[in-house]
């Protein structure tokens, strides 16, 4: 799935401002990290949540 | 000499701060144009210290073991009306009005600042051979690169030009340089170190750590910072312990995880030969080898890599205007992160939760897991590709195989240069520990090097 991305048009069509070339040169490496990771979304249970700390002194605004 | 022996003689009054930090100033401007592992240096800032620590061991107050100590921090550690430069031309006049936790603390202990050491630019990267401010060579062999991204801090170190110097770690970079340059570094645990005060390359991976000549160095740096921080989200209120490892300490009884998977794949041959050989001196001492097969570390560090990208990109975007700003390497770094959609970073942090849940019942069986630093030695100035078994690979994408998982599982993990037959090999064992078994790790650590 991810080696049919078209990262030149993904950054035009989100407006990234990333020239053209430089997109290219990425391309090769970045779609092997892509097809790398998806088939690791396959197994990803619904309930699990981010490995993210939401801090108490953020919720509390200090 | 050793952090340890140093206090015992500056306490003696056989040196003293002065002498110490007039002598590390002339190293470091002798090895400059060689080594260029100093972006600044704070000769008259270091003279003072120097002298205060000398009046109070003369007044008899003593701050610790650090006190009077010379060392140097990483130049993203802010330093109030020190410039700061992150190695990036965006912050080549930034002069901080605040102090990171971690200089707080040390400058609280005593030690000395001697200046401010080269890196990876903006810490993204591992060879630090950086665009704006000069490459850092390895004092082991000028012809190779001292990892990074705490490559000015590694090359110090091991030169002999500060007893310690403080790195960060957002993928192997305080591990890397140790390897490489041949000396000790310890990543510990997610929050165990405040990051309150540093300029940031990520938010859920950056570690800060020392890098020391000796284990019981680093535990000695350790027992000064380790703690909470309430300015820092993320900084643990886990107890701390006394990090000194009892003298003697062995490896009996230890039981000792060996890799069945990954770590033991893919590997330069003489790299693989000082792994086997360390792991042969490390059963001869004592230590119970136990064979572990591991969860996955491959999708652990291909879930690194996309939250590094992701959450560096985030940081960075609003510089990403000035492209020319930046070196060839970062800007493409930055690039792909801005390429990663918010659900795939989500889901990133969501994958990253479960490793970590598996991960958790490894420490269970084992007291702590010895891996190579590295699959490559050093890689030599200049060079993209190292090859390994055939196969050339990403000098980036290579180093950082066996390191950058446990910044996504946020567990302890110290590196040492290689014991016995692979002694000299130019990358190191790296000893991991369950989170917040910094004790352990570095006990182990010390056993195996017999310190």
């Amino acid at each position: 799935m991810a080696a049919n991305i078209d990262w030149v048009a993904l950054a035009k069509a989100r407006d990234l401002n990333i020239p053209e070339d430089a997109v290219t040169r990425i391309a090769p490496g970045f779609t092997s990290l892509h097809a790398a990771f998806a088939p690791l979304l396959e197994q990803l249970p619904y309930t699990v949540e981010p490995s993210i700390i939401l801090s108490e002194q953020a919720v509390l605004g200090e | 000499m050793t952090i340890e022996k140093t206090a015992a003689r500056l306490r003696s009054g056989q040196v003293t701060s002065m002498e110490l930090t007039a002598d590390a100033i002339a190293k470091i401007h002798e090895s400059q144009p060689g080594l260029n592992s100093f972006i600044t240096v704070t000769e008259q800032l270091a003279f003072n210290q120097a002298q205060q620590a000398d009046d109070d061991f003369a007044n008899g107050i003593d701050r610790g073991p650090l006190q009077g100590i010379p060392y140097a921090l990483k130049d993203m550690f802010c330093t109030k009306g020190i410039r700061t430069t992150c190695g990036s031309k965006l912050f080549a006049d930034y002069i901080p009005e605040h102090d990171a936790a971690v200089y707080e603390r040390l400058r609280e202990a005593g030690a000395v600042l001697l200046g401010k050491t080269g890196l990876h630019e903006l810490a993204y990267g591992i060879t630090s051979q950086n665009p704006h401010f000069g490459p850092v060579k390895n004092p082991r062999d000028t012809s190779r690169v001292p990892g990074g991204s705490s490559g000015g801090s590694g090359a110090a170190v091991a030169a002999g030009l500060v007893y310690f110097a403080m790195g960060s770690d957002t993928g192997g970079s305080i591990r890397l340089p140790a390897a490489f340059c041949g000396c000790v570094g310890l990543k510990p645990t997610s929050g165990r170190i405040s990051r309150y005060g540093t300029l940031p390359l990520d938010y859920s991976l950056d570690h800060m750590g020392p890098l020391t000549r000796t284990v019981r160095d680093a535990a000695i740096v350790m027992n000064a910072l380790a703690g909470k921080d309430q300015r820092d989200d993320t900084c643990s209120s886990h107890p701390v312990e006394d990090y000194l490892p009892a003298p003697g300490a062995s490896l009996a009884g230890k039981r000792l995880g060996m890799p069945a998977n990954f770590f033991n794949a893919r590997l330069e041959t003489k790299v693989r030969e000082a792994f086997d050989a360390a792991l042969d001196r490390i059963r001869s001492r004592g230590g119970e080898l136990v064979p572990v097969t591991l969860p996955d570390p491959a999708a652990v560090t291909t879930i690194g890599r996309m939250i590094l990208l992701s959450e560096a990109s985030a940081l960075l975007s609003q510089f990403a205007h000035r492209r020319d700003d930046f070196g060839g390497d970062v800007i493409a770094l930055i690039d792909q992160g801005r390429l990663i959609s918010a659900t795939d970073y989500i889901n990133a942090q969501r994958l990253r939760r479960v490793y970590q849940q598996q991960w958790a019942a490894v420490w269970n069986h084992i007291d702590a897991l010895l891996v190579p630093a590295s699959p490559n030695e050093a890689p030599l100035l200049g060079e993209p590709y190292v090859e390994i078994d055939g196969e050339l690979e990403e000098v980036r994408i290579a180093s950082t195989r066996f390191v950058r998982c446990f910044n996504v599982l946020g567990n302890p993990a110290l590196v040492i240069p290689f014991v016995g037959a692979g002694a000299g090999v130019m990358t190191g064992l790296q000893v991991v520990g369950a989170p917040f078994a910094e004790k352990t790790v570095l006990e182990i650590t010390a056993a195996i090097r017999e310190e």
